[in-house]
């Protein structure tokens, strides 16, 4: 295992350049309100600010078919999609969607870089946004689920994993691009998230939540 | 409500959005301490209501106060609650005292404990005041793999990844 890049900012989302020689990566500094988009060299050395986004943000590159990174940032009610280049920066802009305005968005960038899905926290659809003929599809999912939370693409780009929260569980499901869904996996005690399939579409890779609890005694208190 | 029964009387009356987090007994049984948070989360108040005279006393509001209501009225008078800090997920808090006078005045809060990362889920005190147990917990993002199989799409053999406490996301 090795450290790429460490320091007192938090870093949210990072994805691999298609060219494999960065990786880009979103951070907050200080100002709670701005989010950074860094650079940091696989070949080791130290991170770089590329631009500063406008709001909350992530950055997610395609994995095969397209060379293409995509940063989605919040400005003002919209999730503003543009193109971004390790070197280059911002290469122009691509699409805006309509959100709420609060943030509390995922997006997933299909393995080929051609349509970006996007959740809001608590809104029972998914958006996807083919990026080239620009037209957006909205998603119902069947059986319906409120809390949704994070979005990805399977490696084939057929199908989408969806994680959420509702009835204080964590929970995974896929679900075909017509709304069609399936429960893959629960979390009774607590938060289930962030699925993240592999290229090969042989595995998946999740966050769960695994509640560790002690009892300490205090005395002179 | 009275111990051998009767009408119940209602004594807390929260505003449209407001939740009661947690209550307590003061250690002489002539009050309540409660705390309420607004809708959203967005403050929180500690106050006292005297049960015979329906005076209520505020000893400290803070937004840090919309946690998972610890709260305990200790014999010596104190009142133990917990303030969320950390960066606001809800998962870090620590314990704190306030002491309430009989003037209605509050001193400042003093913290108790100072810990990373830790959540305190409960206590419990010891009837002289001397001894507490406090059940701490940790809410870790631990990332596990699956494989997927190829035709049913079923999640098999599920592998835990990370085993730390770090807030671990996966990123390709």
């Amino acid at each position: 295992m090795q450290l790429l890049a460490s320091g007192t900012v938090n870093y949210f989302t990072a994805s691999v350049t298609p060219d494999g020689m960065w990786l880009l990566a979103t951070a907050q500094g200080q100002d709670p309100a701005k989010r950074q988009l860094l650079r940091i060299p696989l070949s080791r050395g130290p991170a770089e600010t590329i631009l500063t986004a406008s709001g909350p943000s992530d950055v997610q590159c395609a994995r095969s078919g397209s060379r293409i990174c995509i940063l989605s940032e919040t400005v003002g009610k919209q999730l503003v999609l543009s193109s971004v280049d390790a070197i280059r920066g911002r290469l122009g802009e691509l699409a805006r969607v309509e959100t709420r305005g609060d943030g509390l968005w995922s997006s997933g960038l299909s393995p080929d870089g051609a349509r970006i899905a996007v959740e809001e926290d608590s809104v029972d659809s998914v958006r996807v946004l083919d990026l080239k003929s620009r037209q957006l599809d909205v998603i119902h999912l069947t059986p319906p689920q409120a809390q949704l939370q994070s979005v990805a693409w399977s490696a084939d780009g057929n199908r989408l994993f969806i994680s959420g929260w509702s009835d204080l569980k964590g929970w995974l499901r896929e679900m075909d691009l017509a709304g069609h869904t399936r429960l893959l996996l629960e979390n009774p005690s607590g938060w289930l998230g962030g699925p993240l399939p592999s290229p090969d579409g042989k595995r998946i890779a999740y966050v769960y939540v695994v509640p560790e609890s002690n009892v300490v005694l205090l005395e002179h208190f | 409500m009275p111990a051998e029964g009767g009408k119940p009387e209602r004594r807390i009356a929260l505003t449209e959005g407001e939740t009661l987090l947690g209550f307590d007994w003061s250690p002489d049984g002539k009050s309540l301490a409660d705390v309420r948070v607004s809708g959203g989360y967005s403050s929180g108040t500690l106050e006292v209501r005297n049960l015979q005279d329906g005076e209520v006393r505020t000893l400290f509001s803070d937004p840090s106060l919309m946690g998972n209501g610890v709260l305990s009225w200790l014999s010596d008078g104190r009142v133990l609650f917990t303030l969320i800090k950390g960066n606001g997920n809800g998962n870090e808090n620590d314990l704190w005292t306030i002491s309430p006078d009989s003037s209605g005045t509050a001193g400042k809060p003093i913290r108790i404990t100072n810990t990373t990362g830790l959540l305190v889920g409960n206590t419990s005190v010891s009837r002289d005041g001397k001894r507490m147990a406090v059940m701490l917990m940790r809410f870790p993002l631990s990332i596990f793999v699956a494989n997927l199989d190829a035709k049913t799409h079923e999640l098999e053999q599920p592998r835990r990844l990370t085993n730390d406490s770090w807030r671990n996301i996966p990123v390709a």
